[in-house]
């Protein structure tokens, strides 16, 4: 039986069988399956989750076994053309970008896309982390979203994205990739936007939509440019045509595009994936989209979605090594953007967010990897991209089982010492913390490694200083990450039990069908790294894929392919275990010692007035910045003005009658002044580094006064020239007969005789009339 | 000669009869007088349309004429219906109670000038009252011994 | 398309030419004083409500009529005109008395007369089947229906609403447009003063006697008018038998569905501005 199954019937099965899910739960969700909607989705899921694990043995059993690296290995499965337009493609010496497509024919080329699915290592990689994740995450939901009244909807639109993300990494056409890379797209504003009925939900699922459209442009863009310089959008070749990542272009016969106009292609698809991954600059709407449902979180923003960037980079990885500089401009990104996210998390107290900007980190480091353009950095960012897979969604999962049992808090201030109420959570939680923090032997380690490792050749190789820069840039990560993880574990596992009023007597462990997943999340997220990682079979599997083969030809010929290295493991060890040995000594028992922590970063010593606190001490609710950065029970600068001590120089105001305005007078003068006097401090307490992290680095902000607030504006210049200019006129036409109307309704009156005795006088004129004219 | 006079004698003969129910129509409030106008005009044609078919030697006009009988007809039919309907619902043949259907902002037409009740014209036969005064039992009436 | 013959349903319209020319101004001229002595009559019977009035309207109408006819043709001989003009007199007069009668009932009765005069106008064409199904058909069947209906919704006989009309200046604009209708046939029917004896509308040429009393004044009148009726026409006398079926039939479904309204006392209709 299992031979029986050939690869194409795999292929078609894998998205066919979650798109079938998606469309079974649409039609029958609503009024017949109820609350067993979750059925077409977790079997279709399920289902295709073994389809592409067999897919997957049977890709391994078709390699070539003699272990050969520099051999690429794929099939195309075309199921029909959707469109071909004949001789589209006119190659041009005036055009200048056409030189590849006419060294090779002079004839006009096709326009032609096909729906066609691809197999090779990469694809299957993808298609085993994609459909194994979301089964589980389906599995889950079926416990989270239970008793939710858009159940049926969540499990649709949940398969419609798998069916999508399959797609997306298994089409083998830019066009396509572009369409299932819109896919995705909507399904995850569709799910962010879930609880549409909250405001937040409905603007996160916007601003997610409209971010990427940004990167999405850029995507566009570089397919023309793509088009324009290779005449084709093929993966691979065709008859007529060398596709842009085919094997005729690997073989040498021709090459690929290099300087202003590669350089270019890159960068634009780059800023797709920038997009797409949560990258600096867009990577704004990754965090908000926490306001989705968590099962969604974690397999959309943290598992699989985002790392559609990264997978299309990857896939491209020749474009991107025929342009270096584009190439080292997605390090440079993917670094500070791992930085920056690292440093954001340190400051957050919403769990969820958390992990989100742990995951714009940890996406980062892949970027890093993948710019390093070389075979061990593109190994190292899918070996991450497919660990961190599994401890991310784990992560998510178990904050969500923690939101579940808390009553959908999700403040970490507010809670705490949960190990003993949830115990199977707290396990599985630390065995994902441990994995992101990197602690060997779990997969986080190895993963993390490979990528710097990688870093590290390629300083070496290079001998350029800003590599060195990364290494170190991509190590300060590896300890914020440490660091940022164990303090919301130990924020919410340990210290003092604390349970919020909201959870009421739900602060239990969560049913088995939602632990379950867990445990086998964890499973694979302590194992799967170092089972593949023990012998380098992952890199060795990955170099199968034709877009890799060529790069691991050129290691074979320069020298060893990434090799583990000892000093950068135990230097990434050592940081990391600082990392969480400062988390444990900030937030292990001792909370105060935050206070400390705040009072040297908020710049306290610069105002002596301010005195350490305690955050604990400030209003549950208070989940505000303001609250947060000026915890109650000390004066704030700017908040009070002098004129409110009860002694100073204000004697005079309890003698009403003349003297009250002028006293008035003085006290405002009084405060104007000093809020003068205090604006330094102010701004200093505004600019400091606590600040900056807890505020995201003002990113959102910057983009509010940039971008929204013109757009805002032109928006309403051209809704002002709308409403008075454009309806004003058509509204001037449109009443015109209105008008006309309303005089001539003034007949209607009613009188039968009246109608009579007008139709004879038009009768009487016609007659006259054509008399007159001899008609 | 004399036929072209003939035709033409007729031909005025129709108009006037045609114009006569013209203002009929217009003027008379009267539904079912306003309907007789119709018809009456419907003759004017018939006339008309009868002189030029002697004119021509055609049969044509004739035809048209034998048409125009039978569609009367069926208008007689349903528009005395329609008539009876009207009646029925505005509790008048006044056609002047169809205001109701003139546009919302347009004030009501109301008569000026009413004129008195002519009585002299009610001069009807007055039956004598014939048979015999049944008994009336008065005194039960006035003295019941319940209520 | 060619409205005038549209409009003009009696006349072919190959045959009329435009009455455009300024000898014709004298006889428009005597034809205006006679359609506003018509319509002044007219105006006179229907608005204003004394006997004097009424009496005045009678003289004025009738010499605005009376005008306009001199400017027709004379019938000839004398003993057809003296015919046809009593015939006449006997189509209009009482429908000049049923428009001007206050009573329904009695316009009714009028209307009867008057068909009575339009079928032996008709008779005296030689249209001798049309003439009795007239007399039949209309007077026999349709008025006494109408006679019918009128007893059913007015069993006073009368109503208010008989006596007044919608005021002055409607009634006398209906009047003038009714008789300038006239006065527009009479202009196009009189002969122009060069060319004695032809109409301006240049009536095309008669049929032949012969050709007359071959086929339309045929003794068998009737029997040649079946034939023609049941072989050319007979769809279009199909299509009429169907018609009066579906009026027979909608005229009682009518009927039948409005029972429902007016057995329901007080259905809200507002009856108040017409009083």
């Amino acid at each position: 039986m299992f031979e029986a199954i050939s690869l194409r019937t795999l292929l078609i099965l894998i998205p066919a069988l979650p798109l079938s899910g998606a469309i079974l739960t649409a039609i029958f969700g609503p009024a017949i399956l109820r609350r067993q909607s979750h059925w077409p989705t977790v079997l279709g899921l399920a289902a295709s989750c073994i389809c592409s694990l067999m897919l997957a043995v049977k890709w391994q059993g078709q390699l070539p076994q003699d272990g050969k690296a520099g051999q690429g290995v794929e099939e195309v499965v075309t199921l029909w053309e959707w469109v071909g337009i004949p001789q589209a493609y006119a190659p041009s010496p005036a055009t200048g970008l056409a030189a590849i497509a006419a060294t090779e024919n002079h004839a006009p080329l096709d326009f032609r896309i096909d729906v066609s699915l691809r197999i090779d290592t990469l694809t299957a990689t993808m298609l085993v982390m994609v459909t194994l994740i979301s089964t589980l995450v389906a599995v889950y939901s079926v416990g989270y979203m239970h008793g939710d009244e858009g159940y049926w909807r969540f499990f649709s639109y949940l398969s419609l994205f798998v069916f999508s993300m399959t797609m997306l990494v298994t089409v083998s056409n830019f066009v396509m990739l572009y369409v299932f890379w819109e896919g995705v797209g909507v399904c995850s504003y569709l799910l962010i936007g879930f609880w549409y009925r909250n405001p937040a939900a409905a603007a996160a699922g916007k601003k997610a939509f409209l971010v990427n459209r940004v990167g999405d442009f850029g995507f566009a863009l570089a397919l023309f440019l793509m088009w324009m310089t290779y005449g084709s959008l093929s993966f691979h070749d065709t008859d007529t045509v060398a596709g842009v990542l085919g094997a005729r272009r690997f073989a040498g016969e021709l090459s690929f595009v290099g300087g202003g106009v590669g350089t270019a292609i890159c960068l634009l698809l780059m800023a797709g994936a920038c997009g797409k991954s949560a990258q600096f600059p867009l990577h704004v709407w990754l965090p908000d989209a926490m306001e989705g449902p968590t099962p969604v979180s974690a397999l959309i923003h943290a598992a699989t979605m985002v790392t559609a960037g990264v997978y299309m980079i990857a896939r491209c990885m020749p474009l991107f090594v025929a342009a270096p500089q584009a190439a080292w401009v997605v390090a440079w990104i993917g670094a500070g953007t791992a930085l920056m996210a690292g440093l954001i998390a340190l400051t957050q107290f919403d769990l969820k967010r958390v992990l989100a900007y742990s995951t714009v980190s940890q996406l980062g480091y892949m970027f890093l990897a993948l710019g390093m353009a070389t075979l061990g950095g593109v190994t190292a960012g899918m070996f991450h991209l497919f660990t961190h897979a599994f401890f991310k969604a784990l992560l998510f999962l178990g904050a969500g089982s923690v939101m579940h049992a808390m009553g959908n808090v999700i403040d970490m201030r507010r809670f705490g010492g949960l190990r003993h109420r949830l115990p199977i959570t707290h396990a599985t939680f630390a065995i994902g913390c441990l994995a992101l923090a990197g602690i060997f032997p779990l997969s986080g380690f190895w993963s993390k490694d490979a990528i710097l490792a990688a870093v590290h050749d390629q300083a070496h190789a290079t001998g350029a200083s800003s590599y060195r820069v990364l290494y170190g840039m991509a190590m300060g990560t590896a300890f914020l990450t440490a660091f940022y993880t164990f303090r919301a574990f130990f924020m919410t596992f340990y210290g003092p039990q604390r349970i919020p009023e909201e959870a009421g007597h739900h602060a239990h462990e969560s049913p088995k069908v939602m632990w379950i997943p867990l445990v086998v999340l964890a499973l694979f997220a302590a194992l799967v790294g170092p089972m593949l990682e023990w012998t380098h079979a992952f890199a060795h599997w990955l170099q199968y894929t034709p877009s890799l083969a060529m790069m691991a030809q050129a290691a074979g010929a320069t020298g060893a392919p990434a090799a583990f290295h000892w000093d950068v493991a135990v230097t990434s060890t050592a940081v990391a275990v600082a990392g969480v040995a400062l988390a444990a000594f900030l937030y292990l028992g001792h909370r105060r010692e935050v206070a400390a922590l705040q009072y040297v970063f908020r710049f306290g010593w610069m105002n002596p007035s301010e005195a350490p606190s305690d955050w604990e001490s400030a209003s549950p609710h208070a989940a505000a910045v303001a609250n947060v950065t000026r915890p109650g029970g000390h004066p704030t600068v700017t908040g009070h003005c002098p004129s409110d001590h009860p002694s100073g120089s204000h004697g005079h105001e309890h003698g009403p009658g003349l003297l009250a305005l002028p006293a008035r007078l003085l006290k405002a003068v009084g405060c104007g002044l000093w809020s003068l006097l205090t604006l330094p401090l102010w701004l200093g307490q505004f600019v400091s580094p606590y600040q900056m992290s807890h505020s995201k680095f003002f990113v959102d902000e910057i983009y509010d006064v940039l971008i929204v607030g013109p757009l805002r504006g032109l928006a309403h210049i051209s809704y002002v020239l709308d409403r008075v200019l454009v309806d004003g006129l058509v509204n001037g036409v449109g009443g015109l007969p209105v008008r006309l109307g309303g005089w001539l309704r003034k007949s209607q009156r009613g009188f039968v005789s009246l109608y009579g005795l007008l139709t004879v006088v038009g009768m009487v004129l016609v007659v006259v009339v054509s008399f007159w004219w001899g008609v | 000669m004399s036929d072209t006079a003939i035709l033409q004698n007729h031909l005025f003969v129709g108009a006037v009869l045609f114009a006569l129910g013209l203002i009929g129509f217009l003027v008379r409030r009267n539904v079912i007088v306003m309907f007789l106008c119709v018809e009456l005009m419907l003759q004017g044609v018939a006339l008309s349309l009868v002189s030029w078919s002697r004119y021509h030697g055609d049969w044509g006009g004739q035809m048209l004429v034998i048409f125009i009988i039978t569609v009367a007809a069926c208008e007689a039919a349903l528009g005395l219906a329609l008539v009876w309907i009207m009646a029925q619902r505005g509790g008048s043949l006044d056609i002047a109670i169809w205001q109701t259907l003139r546009e919302r902002d347009q004030a009501p037409y109301t008569d000026r000038e009413v004129p008195e009740e002519d009585r002299s014209v009610e001069d009807w036969p007055q039956l004598t009252p014939a048979g015999v005064e049944p008994v009336h039992p008065r005194e039960e009436d006035m003295y019941r011994s319940h209520v | 398309m060619d409205w005038s013959g549209f409009l003009w349903a009696a006349a072919d319209s190959s045959e009329l030419a435009t009455p455009i020319g300024p000898a014709c101004a004298c006889v428009a001229g005597r034809l205006l004083v006679a359609v506003a002595l018509a319509a002044l009559g007219l105006w006179c019977l229907l608005a204003l409500d004394s006997k004097w009035t009424r009496r005045g309207g009678v003289g004025l109408a009738a010499g605005g009529v009376l005008l306009m006819a001199s400017q027709l043709q004379l019938v000839q001989p004398w003993g057809d005109w003296l015919g046809f003009w009593l015939l006449a007199a006997l189509a209009v007069l009482p429908a000049a008395a049923m428009i001007v009668s206050h009573r329904p009932v009695y316009s009714a009765i009028w209307f009867a007369v008057s068909l009575l005069g339009v079928a032996s106008l008709l008779l005296w064409q030689g249209a001798q089947f049309l003439g009795l199904a007239t007399m039949v058909v209309y007077a026999g069947a349709i008025v006494v229906t109408f006679l019918f209906v009128l007893m059913l919704a007015l069993p006073a006989g009368y109503g208010r609403y008989d006596r007044i009309s919608w005021g002055k200046l409607p009634v006398g604009v209906a009047c003038l447009v009714a008789s300038g209708l006239v006065g527009l046939c009479v202009w196009g029917l009189s002969p122009a003063p060069g060319a004695a004896g032809e109409s301006p509308w240049q009536l095309a040429k008669p049929a032949s006697t012969g050709m007359l009393s071959e086929d339309l004044l045929h003794p068998a009148h009737v029997a040649h008018l079946g034939s023609h009726l049941f072989t050319e026409y007979l769809l279009a006398i199909e299509l009429a038998g169907v018609l009066l079926l579906m009026a027979l039939v909608g005229a009682v479904s009518w009927m039948a569905q409005a029972q429902r309204y007016w057995q329901v006392p007080g259905d809200g209709v507002e009856r108040t501005d017409h009083v």
